[in-house]
């Protein structure tokens, strides 16, 4: 199964970029404009992973941050931003992003990296759960 | 002290002219009051005047009444002689500006004595007009000092702008060099795949357009390279602006400034290393200083750019020896810490304005000309100083200076 992400900024121009590259890398992706947006999408599909930016008009990366946390635990969430700002870099880390990652994305395999990391891990938990159902279906 | 005698009764004058003499004046003479009032205007005219009351073409009260109307010209103390005796023709003269006045035939000893108060009087217009020019020279160093002040004061203005400014813009510039940068790093992985499927494509083609094929094949990773590098730039410059820009929000500790030159060296060592430049650390003397309290991230961030700021300039310059000398003193409540390398030095020409931002001696795109403005915004907000100077025999001094750390912890 594709890993599915979904890419929150409020730039279109990068919403694309990401995007695109992502797509390219084969994963399947949905794109939303700010935290509100992203909060509909969420309903609208499965998503595996969140790229999201922080400053964003109507609902602020790390507002939505918060939200994914309590509604969609199971989400793993990469936050990258253009400002350096320490209040906010805690706050995502108190959140329990994956990681942030500065913009201009000089090096694309930064996110890459983070991605790929998050996936796995999510493919691991699947494997783990597949098991499972095997197992307690053939016990059951 | 110099005397004027002024009285056209030839026996008058040559008396009044011995008596003065023998008291001490350097006399001067006068037969009517033409003469008389041009040696008081002359420069360094006598200051002490005995006149006639009568006399052809001015007469005494005349000349005294000059004295008192005219604009320029020091103080002049004027003693009337005269025959005339009343009341009336007294007030005459001293309303005309006379400071004295003494009946003929004159008495030596009277004349002596009123001349001494004359000189008394001169001696208290000689005293304040010194300390007057004193003031006058107290008010120009004021206005010359608060001239430099406010032409300071505009200069920090200008940068606090320039600092708000510059983060404005590296934010508004950020987003754009994403997409940029991004999409230049897609391109080039589309283009990597691309490549082997396009190459057998060629085949089919015509000469022509197989020449043209090539010559894509050939500047395509090219351009792609083009673009990166310039992404590459203007993100060290957006770097550099939010860097200047950004004020102390690091945290300070209290730590040995032997600490930061050492970890500041070992972060720069190997870009030196790489272009054969020794540093020399005056280990004993940096162990000797006093603690400073510091962001020691910053510290370390001045240190390492002072020192690549000197290999630079001993690299690009072709210098005999390529040595980087690290010490420090202590001077007063100073910590003291000197960069000095082996270069051309700074040119006197623009030694005041290296410290502004966006000033840089480096070829276009190697240096953004933050780096120093940046050091000495942060040293200057640790209470601290940077400045450079020229060493004969070696080239340019850096000198960060930092107030030393009080034992007790108050700083």
């Amino acid at each position: 199964m594709k890993a599915r992400l979904l890419v929150v900024d409020d730039e279109v121009e990068i919403r694309e970029l990401l995007s695109r590259h992502f797509r390219y890398l084969g994963y399947e992706v949905v794109v939303a404009q700010d935290g509100v947006d992203a909060l509909e999408k969420m309903e609208q599909s499965r998503i595996d992973v969140v790229i999201s930016d922080i400053r964003m008009p109507r609902m602020d990366g790390v507002a939505l941050l918060e939200r994914l946390r309590r509604e969609y635990p199971m989400v793993r969430i990469v936050m990258m931003t253009g400002y350096v700002a320490q209040e906010a870099i805690l706050a995502c880390m108190r959140e329990g992003a994956e990681t942030c990652i500065f913009k201009p994305l000089e090096d694309l395999s930064e996110m890459e990296a983070a991605v790929d990391h998050a996936v796995t891990t999510i493919r691991r938990w699947w494997v783990i759960l597949s098991d499972l159902r095997q197992r307690t279906g053939s016990d059951v | 002290m110099k005397a004027l005698v002024a009285d056209d009764e030839p026996t008058n004058r040559i008396m009044l002219k011995r008596l003065l003499l023998r008291w001490g004046y350097d006399v001067v003479v006068a037969d009517n009051g033409r003469k008389a009032w041009d040696i008081l205007n002359e420069p360094d005219g006598p200051r002490l005047a005995v006149m006639d009351w009568l006399m052809p073409e001015y007469d005494g009260v005349e000349i005294c009444r000059m004295l008192t109307q005219r604009m320029d010209g020091p103080y002049i103390y004027t003693v009337l002689v005269t025959h005339r005796n009343t009341s009336d023709d007294l007030a005459v003269a001293l309303d005309s500006g006379a400071d004295d006045f003494i009946r003929k035939p004159v008495d030596p000893i009277e004349l002596r004595s009123r001349l001494g108060v004359g000189k008394r009087v001169l001696n208290y217009d000689a005293r304040l007009d010194a300390s007057n020019n004193l003031l006058r020279q107290y008010g120009r160093e004021m206005e010359t000092l608060a001239e430099e002040r406010a032409k300071q004061l505009l200069h920090a203005d200008r940068m606090a702008t320039l600092g708000m400014l510059s983060a404005g813009v590296a934010h508004e510039v950020n987003n754009p060099t994403t997409f940029i940068s991004g999409n230049a790093q897609t391109i080039a992985r589309f283009w990597t795949d691309l490549q082997p499927w396009i190459r057998p494509l060629g085949e089919q083609l015509g000469e022509d357009e197989r020449r043209t094929l090539g010559f894509i094949m050939e500047e395509m990773p090219r351009a792609i390279e083009g673009i990166q590098q310039g992404v590459a730039r203007v993100s060290k410059l957006v770097r550099g602006l939010k860097d200047y820009s950004r004020r102390g929000s690091g945290e300070r500790d209290t730590v040995a400034a032997i600490d930061c030159v050492r970890s500041a060296l070992n972060l720069c060592s190997y870009q030196l290393a790489r272009v054969k430049v020794q540093v020399e650390l005056d280990e004993s003397r940096l162990g000797q200083l006093s603690e400073v309290y510091v962001d020691a991230q910053q510290l370390e961030q001045v240190i390492v750019n002072l020192c690549v700021n000197a290999s630079d300039a001993m690299v690009s310059t072709g210098a005999q020896s390529l040595l980087i000398e690290v010490s420090g003193r202590m001077e007063g409540i100073w910590v003291v810490l000197e960069v000095t390398d082996h270069g051309p030095g700074v040119p006197d020409d623009i030694i005041s304005s290296i410290w502004n931002p966006f000033f840089t001696t480096k070829a276009a795109g190697k240096g953004t000309g933050l780096g120093l403005a940046i050091c000495k915004r942060i040293i200057e907000e640790h209470g601290g100083a940077l400045d450079v100077r020229n060493v004969a025999q070696k080239g340019a001094c850096f000198s960060i200076r930092l107030p030393a750390n009080q034992r007790d912890g108050s700083q």
